[in-house]
């Protein structure tokens, strides 16, 4: 069986109508997987949109993504960030804690811990707001869940390039 | 690397046709020039003159013998606007193992999706053709190489083994290769565009009816689509008013669209539609024959129409023929008289398309035919099932 | 050059016109009855009437298969668009250069379960290489074009397998456009391959 690999992948496109829903069709019709995808505007005066997707699969599966991605017609650019050399990625969450008492206590210190924000509170309840890798968003969460953890909202990682070569 | 392989073989694919006449004409100079054999793919059809000695056949499910283990002995394999789909590939862990494989197509999500490559090129097959052919030593003796003589001795012998053969003694039942042979035969003489359905008699049309230039063969391979052919044979006829377009379809796919008969009629388009009918929908017969124990489930046509009234209830011209002395002489009135006509040719409904690979199966492992007593060919690997 | 409104639908026809279509391969309905009437006071575009839109797209690309040139496709709304996908499917698994033309019901319309109303778009946009739906009548033209040069010149280019494209349009009978602007379209075009940022602005 070959290896599997995470990649995270950056995708300029059009910002028009129909687009991402062509970019998931994509993904579903041909049954790759999505870890997750965010979309926002990047560049207003082009009106370019960037979609971060993160994948996983065999290394000849990356290639038949990439390859795909690029033969749809409103894509620009794609850019597999995992090959492409050292890149940073992030990810928010925004994450709800119930509690009183001590388990109340700890949470709010595990969270000053990992530096996340008290966005909310309650008498009895906390949303924090964590900014960070992944693993980091990860690994807090985990933490939560016997602190009382009732509700996660995340973003899905965002992602780019190290150094001064843009995209 | 051309130069160098003692056994390669150009796979060529439907890439060559929608690149163009230009494309193919290299295509078919870079094969002569190496002195190397080719096979086409079902889509690629045309894209090589059949007629020249280098052409081994069709490839694939129901490709010949010598076409498919050359595919599978060669030691280099150039694949040129072809996409190594599942019906040429069979099983892929026992594709072709020893072969390298050049991949030259304008698609690059085409390269390395099922079949690892090692030389891919990117772009038109025209223009990568023309680049090789002019990059190509001038003065190369390669092609008189002993190495090449000993290729084409066994591909020889492959051929030797006449795959396509079919029972001819029977003079009660026409047997549908026969009655395509004769279409072929008969037609020599015309600018003849041939469209098919989807089915046996779609294989069988790719096998005996030979093409010399592209453009002239259309069919639904990717999709496979039942009610193709008289459509496209009307699309066809459009394009060409003078021509003469004969739809190859099966009784089950001609029913699918037959309305079109009327679009025929109002523009007086003199299409031929040559029905090979077996009473069942062929394929799915022969399938469930060969692994669901001959539990032939609602692969019958029953309740056929008199497909000669439903001619001339669309003002068309309706044939049909049931003996094989006869088979001429139908064809050729379908062909004198200048208006639509629906020819039904009714054919032996137990005949089974083969050679075949079922699927799963890699290319040594063809079946050939119910009865196969011809002797084993030289460097033949692995088993050839009966 | 005279500066004469043309609607919507005589865009469509000298757009086709300009492309160097001659055939047209449809069946009318409700939503393309203005490009069907555009089409009955011209001669330079040759419409040949199916008996079902399977067939129109099948014939296109009988047509086209055995030219080498685009296959064109005009049909109505709802199922008329739904019932060219099989024929769409087929072109894009056999990388047939096609243009489909689908109508579609009135804008203020959609989304309503309007009569013959179909989210083709929607529908189409997994058997086609792109799909374009037609919001602005200032757009039509390029979007034509565009639709075109895409399919002819698929094969030249990187990466695109050439397959069939559908535009929505709705029939706008009143917009007024200059025939210059169409011209000039087209040669705005010209020299733009695949280059999909290009195409759109």
């Amino acid at each position: 069986m070959a290896d599997l690999e995470r990649h995270a992948i950056a995708v300029l496109v059009d910002n028009e109508p129909g687009v991402l829903a062509r970019v998931i069709g994509l993904f579903s019709g041909r049954g790759y997987n999505i870890e997750s995808l965010t979309v926002a505007e990047v560049d207003r005066a082009n009106r370019l949109s960037r979609i971060t997707i993160v994948t996983s699969g065999t290394r000849m599966i990356i290639e038949q993504i990439k390859a795909q991605l690029s033969r749809l017609v409103p894509v620009h650019r794609v850019h597999d960030l995992t090959d492409e050399g050292p890149f940073v990625e992030r990810e928010m969450a925004l994450i709800k804690v119930m509690g009183k008492g001590e388990t109340r206590i700890e949470s709010l210190r595990l969270a000053d811990i990992f530096r996340a924000r008290v966005v909310d509170s309650t008498t009895e309840s906390f949303v924090f707001e964590m900014t960070g890798s992944s693993e980091k968003l990860n690994a807090f969460i985990t933490l939560m869940e016997p602190l009382g953890l009732v509700e996660v909202s995340r973003t899905g990682a965002v992602a780019i390039s190290r150094g001064a070569a843009s995209f | 690397m051309i130069g160098a392989a003692k056994r390669p073989l150009f796979y060529g694919g439907g890439g060559l046709i929608n690149s163009g006449p230009e494309a193919c004409a290299r295509f078919a100079e870079l094969v002569r020039l190496t002195d190397a054999p080719c096979t086409l793919t079902l889509m690629g059809l045309g894209a090589f003159p059949a007629a020249d000695p280098h052409f081994l056949g069709m490839v694939g499910m129901h490709g010949t013998y010598e076409a498919n283990l050359a595919m599978h002995d060669c030691d280099l394999m150039i694949a040129v606007g072809s996409r190594f789909d599942d019906r040429v590939t069979g099983r892929l862990n026992a594709f072709s193992p020893a072969s390298k494989k050049i991949h030259i197509d304008i698609d690059p999500s085409s390269i390395n999706k099922n079949v690892r490559v090692n030389l891919p090129i990117i772009g038109d097959v025209g223009a990568a053709l023309s680049a090789i052919l002019g990059a190509w030593p001038k003065a190369s003796h390669r092609t008189a190489d002993a190495g090449r003589a000993e290729w084409w001795r066994t591909i020889d012998g492959w051929r030797a083994r006449d795959c396509l053969r079919y029972d001819r003694s029977r003079l009660d039942l026409i047997k549908p290769q026969y009655a395509i042979e004769r279409l072929y035969a008969l037609t020599r003489e015309r600018d003849v565009y041939i469209t098919t359905e989807v089915g046996q008699h779609q294989m069988w049309a790719a096998q005996f009816f030979k093409f010399d230039e592209p453009y002239h063969w259309m069919t639904s391979g990717g999709l496979g689509t039942m009610g193709y052919g008289l459509p496209a044979a009307i699309g066809v006829q459009i394009a060409h008013p003078e021509a003469l377009v004969v739809d190859i379809a099966g009784e089950a796919s001609i029913l699918m669209n037959i309305q079109e008969m009327s679009t025929a009629a109002q523009y007086r388009l003199p299409v031929k539609v040559f029905i090979i009918n077996n009473r069942y929908m062929g394929m799915v017969r022969q399938w469930q024959e060969l692994l669901h124990g001959g539990r032939y489930s609602e692969s019958y046509t029953a309740a056929l129409p008199d497909f000669v009234k439903l001619a001339e209830a669309f003002g068309a011209v309706g044939l049909r023929v049931e003996d094989p002395a006869g088979v001429d002489a139908a064809i050729s009135e379908m062909l004198a008289v200048d208006r639509a006509v629906i020819l039904d040719v009714a054919v032996d409904p137990a005949e089974n398309c083969f050679p075949m690979i079922p699927s799963g199966a890699a290319h040594n492992e063809m079946l050939l035919g119910p009865e196969d007593e011809a002797k084993k060919p030289v460097s033949e690997e692995g088993m050839v099932l009966v | 050059m005279s500066a004469e409104p043309l609607s919507g639908a005589e865009i469509v026809i000298r757009a086709l016109v300009d492309q160097g279509v001659e055939v047209v391969f449809g069946y009318p309905g409700g939503a393309v009855l203005p490009i069907y009437d555009a089409l009955f006071k011209q001669n330079a575009l040759r419409h040949i009437l199916v008996r079902h839109e399977q067939g129109a797209v099948h014939a296109a690309e009988g047509y086209a298969r055995s030219t080498g040139r685009v296959g064109v496709v005009l049909v109505t709304s709802g199922p008329g668009a739904t019932n060219a996908v099989t024929g769409l499917t087929d072109a894009l698994m056999d990388s047939v250069p096609i243009v489909c033309l689908t109508g579609q019901v009135p804008t203020h319309l959609i989304g309503n379960d309007a009569f013959q109303e179909a989210d083709t778009t929607g529908i189409t946009r997994p058997c086609t290489k792109h799909n374009y739906l037609v919001k602005d009548v200032r757009e039509l033209a390029r979007m034509l074009h565009e639709a075109f040069m895409s399919q002819r010149a698929a094969g030249r280019d990187r990466s695109s397998s050439i397959c069939p494209k559908t535009f929505c349009l709705r029939p706008v009978l009143t917009a007024s456009r200059s025939r210059g602007i169409t011209k000039a379209t087209a040669r705005s075009c010209g020299p733009i391959r695949t280059g999909s940022s290009k195409l759109w602005r």
